[in-house]
């Protein structure tokens, strides 16, 4: 029996090799998994703009995200 | 160069920040490239904090958030250009830039590091569901993100020639699109995608015993 026959007979024929799918997730040492742990306790977001956010452009907004999540000075970038 | 998470990282100002944003720009398009310019920033790497930004908005947003961003997914279907972020390709080796896959969407991104990343890269089932059901929330905002999402994850289901998912991922993954598109239940869609995996170490155990079983109780 083929050992990854159910990965499809195509990929049997190319003689891939399952398991070298280097991931997000395994770049951030697997930590992120427990992102979506569902034990947060959290209260409603609610769907309205930021009284600092309004009239803001495109570019602007996406830094205001950015900076909430990247280290320090990361966030130059999206030219 | 790679970028790097802030020790503590501000989800909820994230989404918070994420939901301004698509309610305040003036058109779709607009929204959209906010997305983008999210992902961008964040690189493929680290697209798993893209996912729970959105994780935070479909599970904790009420409908006005989740709408806000799910007609920015509407918007971002129809064009092609939904945020995406790649994984290494299905048999490359290593995981470098140049071994790095198709993109792939939210959902379709969950449901192979649930289906193909092995031994502690892999993101576990019961939390597989919890992300995937968050996204399906806010994505089910609108229905027609909804249709949009489900017809792409199926053609996606359908597309033997790319190399980013495997075959069983694709069969689960359209199982949950179909149960999508069907129910609307996100608990039940993910609930059918779990369920369609190729569950290891007993496939072939339970294959045995069925056999051995009496055909029915009334015989």
């Amino acid at each position: 029996m083929n050992t990854i026959s159910h990965f499809g007979a195509l990929d049997a024929l190319a003689g891939l090799q399952p398991a070298t799918t280097a991931s997000a997730g395994a770049a951030l040492g697997g930590a992120s998994r427990q992102w979506f742990d569902a034990g947060h306790a959290s209260d409603t977001l609610v769907g309205e703009v930021e009284s600092v956010a309004q009239g803001l452009g495109m570019s602007q907004h996406a830094e205001r995200c950015l900076d909430l999540l990247l280290a320090d000075g990361q966030t130059g970038r999206l030219g | 160069m790679s970028t790097t998470l802030q020790a503590d990282p501000n989800w909820r100002g994230a989404a918070r920040a994420l939901v301004s944003g698509c309610l305040d720009l003036p058109n779709d398009d607009d929204r959209v490239a906010l997305m983008e310019a999210v992902c961008r920033g964040l690189g493929d790497e680290l697209y798993p904090a893209f996912l729970r930004v959105l994780f935070e908005v479909g599970r904790y947003g009420d409908h006005a958030a989740r709408a806000a961003v799910a007609r920015a997914l509407v918007q971002a279907l129809r064009t092609g250009r939904l945020p995406n972020g790649r994984r290494a390709a299905w048999g490359s080796a290593g995981g470098g830039a140049a071994a790095r896959g198709r993109p792939l969407g939210p959902l379709e991104y969950l449901c192979a590091w649930a289906a193909q990343a092995e031994g502690d890269a892999a993101l576990p089932h019961n939390l597989f569901e919890n992300a995937a059901q968050s996204v399906m929330s806010l994505v089910a905002a609108s229905d027609e993100a909804r249709q949009l999402y489900c017809e792409k994850l199926l053609a996606e289901a359908q597309d033997s020639l790319e190399g980013a998912l495997t075959r069983s991922t694709r069969h689960a993954m359209a199982e949950l699109a179909r149960a999508w598109a069907e129910r609307g239940d996100p608990a039940h869609a993910s609930s059918r995608f779990v369920g369609a995996l190729p569950q290891p170490g007993n496939s072939l155990a339970e294959l045995s015993s069925r056999w051995r079983m009496p055909a029915s109780a009334g015989a």
